[in-house]
């Protein structure tokens, strides 16, 4: 099966996530103003964002789709490769974070505003990723053995400081809510299939 | 404090009422769209007073500015649409000043 070949493959993987990200770099190098007048580095800072966001949250959402379906074959396709989701999430936030300081354009401006609720969190969310993006290759899980899951994990601290950045950098609570709410019940699903039913035999 | 259930409220009508939930950040007192000054006397009277100002749009009422304060600050202004004055000062999230009353 030579499609199935190709799907399963690394680099169709890494083709699918860089996707997104190929009409941002043509924006960028085009170098152009949005219509609205503001410069394009200020005009991608929301695109890369949200696929940062979006990126984390499909990583997150796999463990709770394999507790809802355990047999399904997707989701343990999905499982599989999770790391690269999680590695895509930091690319998106780091090309974010680049356009942020550009954009600002100053260390004095970007130091201005670090404590400024919405920045602070944003910058929260960034360092919890670095270490986790780090260690998402094999001899970074076989060296840190029994220590990976739980800095993995860290992953949800910075899911919380995400939703607030994004709520509040861009003073509107929607878009962020559309993104976060069925995350939140996907979790909520999860800790009461793993807690309250009895059953401890979590995927994952 | 005030902010924190402005907060609150905010999230929950954007929980019940998703297309409705506009921005809520600030509100304007009702005014006539004829006496509103337009973007370049905005635009003037801020910049005189040694703003920086990249774009600005309509929200609850007021010109919602974005801009520079005159010490470097990025922020969204809001300004009242009639009289010009600043209303709401808005870091990033973190309110710098809002006007009593």
């Amino acid at each position: 099966m030579r499609i199935r070949n190709i799907l399963d493959s690394r680099a169709f993987l890494w083709t699918l996530l860089a996707l997104p990200s190929v009409p941002m770099v043509l924006a960028l190098v085009n170098g152009a103003a949005a219509e609205d007048g503001r410069p394009v580095t200020e005009f991608l800072l929301h695109p890369t964002g949200e696929f940062a966001a979006r990126f984390m949250i499909i990583s997150m959402i796999i463990s709770p789709f394999r507790i809802m379906f355990p047999k399904n074959g997707f989701w343990i396709w999905m499982l599989r490769r999770r790391r690269y989701f999680g590695v895509a999430a930091f690319a998106y936030a780091a090309f974010h974070t680049v356009l942020y300081l550009i954009d600002m354009g100053s260390l004095q401006a970007v130091l201005g505003e670090f404590w400024a609720f919405g920045i602070w969190t944003g910058w929260l969310a960034f360092f919890i990723f670095l270490p986790m993006a780090i260690t998402s290759n094999d001899a970074s899980v076989r060296l840190l053995g029994r220590r990976w899951k739980p800095l993995q994990r860290t992953v949800y601290l910075a899911a919380i400081a995400t939703l607030l950045h994004w709520m509040f950098v861009h003073n509107e609570f929607g878009p962020a809510l559309v993104h976060f709410v069925p995350l939140a019940l996907l979790e909520a699903y999860r800790i009461h299939k793993t807690f309250l039913s009895g059953s401890t035999q979590a995927a994952a | 404090m005030n902010y924190t259930l402005h907060t609150a409220t905010s999230l929950l009508s954007c929980f019940f009422a998703l297309p409705a939930c506009a921005t809520g950040m600030f509100e304007c007192e009702a005014t006539e769209k004829s006496a509103w000054l337009t973007e370049t006397q905005v635009t003037e009277k801020l910049t005189s007073d040694g703003w920086q100002v990249r774009r600005m749009k309509e929200d609850g009422g007021c010109w919602e500015v974005y801009g520079t304060t005159p010490e470097g600050q990025r922020v969204e202004v809001y300004v009242h649409p009639v009289s010009g004055e600043v209303l709401l000062i808005n870091q990033r999230g973190t309110i710098l000043y809002r006007k009593e009353g």
